[in-house]
């Protein structure tokens, strides 16, 4: 089976950051999508599902950990990393808490920001296989389970 | 009140009180000693009263004796003849004679002839009836326990007082048997009363005893021996008076001298003095103390508010008050300016801390914006890296690889900045010498030909905040190792120094210059093309939070120590205000 590309949403109201986080990000070829404010990340999640969110903590519109707390609900499955210039220990203590992933401090190194990108991706990709084996394994033993009740009841006739 | 009014007032009162106690006692005191000497003076003038009294009686007795032992008289009452009427008893006579009344009894007790003559005009008077009823309703008068008895007294008859004096009638030579009684009687009035004065030279007053008594309430003291009463009638005169008693041996007739009071009047005198210069002594040395304490202390706190004043209105802590003598007041001016100098240090700090209040906002502001450029082009370095690989030429990787060791390096400015900028808090922590230097240098890359020195021990135990101190070592060994590219020597040592532990670090770089020395704690200050600009006044900043200081001893050629004292027990509030 060909993998799908994983798509990353980058929010931020910095162009420069936009334009640069998502050029390194193609090079990686992973599927970069933009929004500039906390609304327009809400839309563009809701519209579509994005495995992991590159969120800054000061949007126009709203703080980056309202905005996790806002995805929460909606994409849970999304990874998401707080990216920001202005570190404190309750930016931090909150991020957490909204549900983040990770949380990085402006300015980073191009291979260590791709470093902690690739990792989450991983970690969530191996839960994903994780809970799908054990889907798989529940029916089985459920249709293996039916089957045997099914049968005893015939024998029984 | 201000003081000086209070002083003044108290001084003023204090003065009163000292004058009034003064006076008080002086004058129960010093007065009642002249009043005592003027009783005494008075006591004597009485006593001659009485004296001459006696001296009268004993004349009057003498005269009679001349006449009652006589022949002549013997026989006048035995016959009551007529020529010796003739010869003696004219009222000429009788008047030289100074006796109002001659009376001869005989030994029955019989008048035999009685003559009176009125001593002013020298007529002839009858004898009063009130005289006559006296003397034979007194016993004594005419009846003689012996032949050389007499009798004088007092008898007060409704006419007046008049003195009486007696003595048996016997021959010339004194012999008995008695024939009968001599009597003389003599007005005690105005005129005797005159002669009196005249011979004892007091002026005297007479007055019946009921009528003095009626005029002097305190009239019992006279019915005591010696039979004197003394009071002072007003502050000129003094009353003394002496009292005779009558036949009947009652009060009869008080005799009065009024005198001036002129020892009274002299310890008035004295006194007067002695107030006079107990005032002035208490005035003089009120205005003593009054200047003593205006010189050595109103002045002085004058001067003390003055300076106050005007420190407070100039607003120049920095000035000091001016501290004379080695006194209270100068104890309290050091004081004061010892308040003065805290006062301007905690200005100091809290400006100081204002200004990097200030200061952190906007460098906050600042350093944050800058972050998001740095990821901009960190990011596009990155990019190019990656994409031009293999193909890119050596100057191109070069260029690169300079944009992205600059971000790295503008990073640390922000982070400097922003350190800088931000309030200091210490987590305190225990740990000691070796251990925070070990700690330190394991994150230190020390170049092989720096030789580094580590002569610290695990002892004593510190309290302080290990992460900052750190950060303070670094920088020095850091600074230590920059300024010897060509190796050298680095020494480290910690020495207990009171209550305060020295760390030294000692290096053979560079060294630097006293113009360099004085600059490199101020921040943004550098000698390094890419120096920190903000690390030792960080450094600084942290071991002044923790109550200790940072020094600097250097010569160019020579290399540098740096000192940082800690102090061994660190306030828990060090760090408030950094």
């Amino acid at each position: 089976m060909s993998k799908r590309k994983n798509a990353i949403l980058v929010v931020d109201d910095d162009k420069s950051i936009t334009t640069s986080v998502s050029a390194l990000l193609e090079l990686e070829g992973y599927e970069v999508d933009i929004a500039e404010s906390g609304k327009e990340a809400i839309e563009k999640s809701n519209g579509k599902f994005f495995d992991l969110a590159l969120v800054d903590v000061r949007l126009p519109d709203m703080l980056g950990t309202e905005l996790l707390n806002a995805m929460k609900e909606t994409t849970p499955k999304m990874a998401k990393i707080i990216l920001t210039g202005y570190p404190s220990m309750q930016n931090a203590i909150t991020a957490v808490n909204e549900g983040a992933d990770a949380f990085i401090l402006k300015p980073v190194n191009g291979d260590k920001l791709l470093g902690v990108i690739k990792d989450r991706l991983q970690k969530r990709e191996a839960a994903a296989t994780y809970s799908e084996h054990r889907v798989a394994e529940f029916i089985e033993a459920r249709v293996e389970e039916l089957h045997r009740q099914n049968r005893e009841t015939n024998t029984a006739r | 009140m201000k003081l000086l009014t209070r002083t003044i007032v108290t001084f003023f009162l204090g003065t009163i009180c000292l004058v009034g106690i003064v006076h008080t006692v002086s004058h129960t005191i010093i007065l009642n000693s002249y009043i005592r000497l003027e009783n005494e003076e008075e006591s004597g003038t009485v006593q001659q009263i009485s004296s001459a009294m006696d001296n009268q009686y004993s004349a009057l007795n003498a005269k009679l004796t001349d006449w009652a032992s006589w022949d002549d008289t013997y026989k006048f009452v035995q016959n009551n003849n007529s020529a010796y009427i003739e010869s003696n008893l004219t009222p000429a006579s009788l008047n030289t004679f100074g006796v109002s009344y001659l009376l001869f009894y005989n030994s029955t007790g019989g008048l035999v002839y009685g003559i009176g003559v009125d001593l002013g005009n020298s007529s002839k008077m009858p004898v009063p009836q009130s005289v006559l009823s006296v003397i034979s309703a007194t016993p004594q008068v005419l009846n003689f326990p012996k032949i050389n008895s007499n009798f004088t007294g007092l008898a007060v008859v409704p006419e007046g007082p008049i003195i009486l004096a007696s003595q048996p009638i016997l021959t010339s030579e004194g012999k008995g048997p008695v024939e009968g009684t001599l009597v003389f009687a003599r007005w005690f009035d105005s005129q005797y009363l005159q002669q009196f004065s005249a011979t004892t030279r007091i002026p005297l007053s007479e007055e019946l005893y009921s009528n003095w008594q009626e005029s002097n309430p305190v009239s019992t003291y006279i019915s005591i021996p010696p039979s004197t009463y003394i009071h002072p009638v007003n502050a000129d005169s003094i009353a003394g008076y002496y009292m005779l008693n009558d036949i009947h041996g009652l009060p009869a007739l008080v005799l009065g001298t009024i005198q001036p009071r002129s020892v009274y009047q002299q310890g008035l005198t004295t006194l007067n003095y002695v107030d006079l210069s107990v005032g002035v002594v208490c005035v003089v040395f009120s205005i003593a103390m009054l200047l003593l304490a205006e010189g050595f202390v109103l002045s002085r706190l004058r001067k003390l508010v003055t300076d106050v004043v005007s420190i407070t209105s100039h607003d120049d802590l920095s000035a000091k008050v001016t501290v004379s003598g080695n006194d209270e007041i100068a104890t309290l001016s050091g004081s004061i300016n010892g308040m003065l100098g805290e006062l301007e240090k905690k200005t100091a700090q809290l400006t100081k801390a204002e200004r990097f209040s200030a200061i952190g906002e906007l460098a906050t502001m600042v350093a944050h914006d800058l972050r998001n450029p740095l990821q901009g082009i960190s990011n596009a370095a990155f990019y190019l890296k990656r994409t031009k690989g293999p193909s890119a030429s050596a100057k191109e990787i070069e260029m690169l690889a300079l944009i992205e060791d600059d971000v790295i390096y503008s990073d640390k400015i922000v982070n400097d900045l922003l350190d800088y900028s931000r309030n200091i808090r210490l987590e305190l922590t225990e740990t000691n010498p070796r251990l925070l230097l070990k700690e330190t240098l394991s994150t230190i890359k020390v170049p092989e030909n720096v030789h580094l020195q580590d002569e610290t021990d695990d002892s004593p135990t510190l309290k302080l905040d290990v992460d900052k101190i750190r950060r303070t070592f670094t920088n020095i060994i850091n600074n230590a190792i920059d300024a010897m590219p060509d190796g050298g020597p680095l020494l480290i040592r910690a020495r207990k120094s009171g209550q305060m532990i020295d760390f030294v670090f000692t290096d053979g770089g560079a060294g630097m210059d006293k113009e360099v020395q004085e600059k490199i704690f101020t921040p943004l200050y550098t000698t390094k093309a890419k120096g920190m600009g903000f690390g030792l006044s960080i450094s600084k900043r942290i071991v002044e939070a923790h109550g200790g200081h940072i020094s600097v001893e250097s010569a160019v050629g020579k290399g540098t120590t740096f000192t940082i004292s800690l102090p061994l027990n660190i306030d828990s509030r060090a760090g408030e205000n950094y």
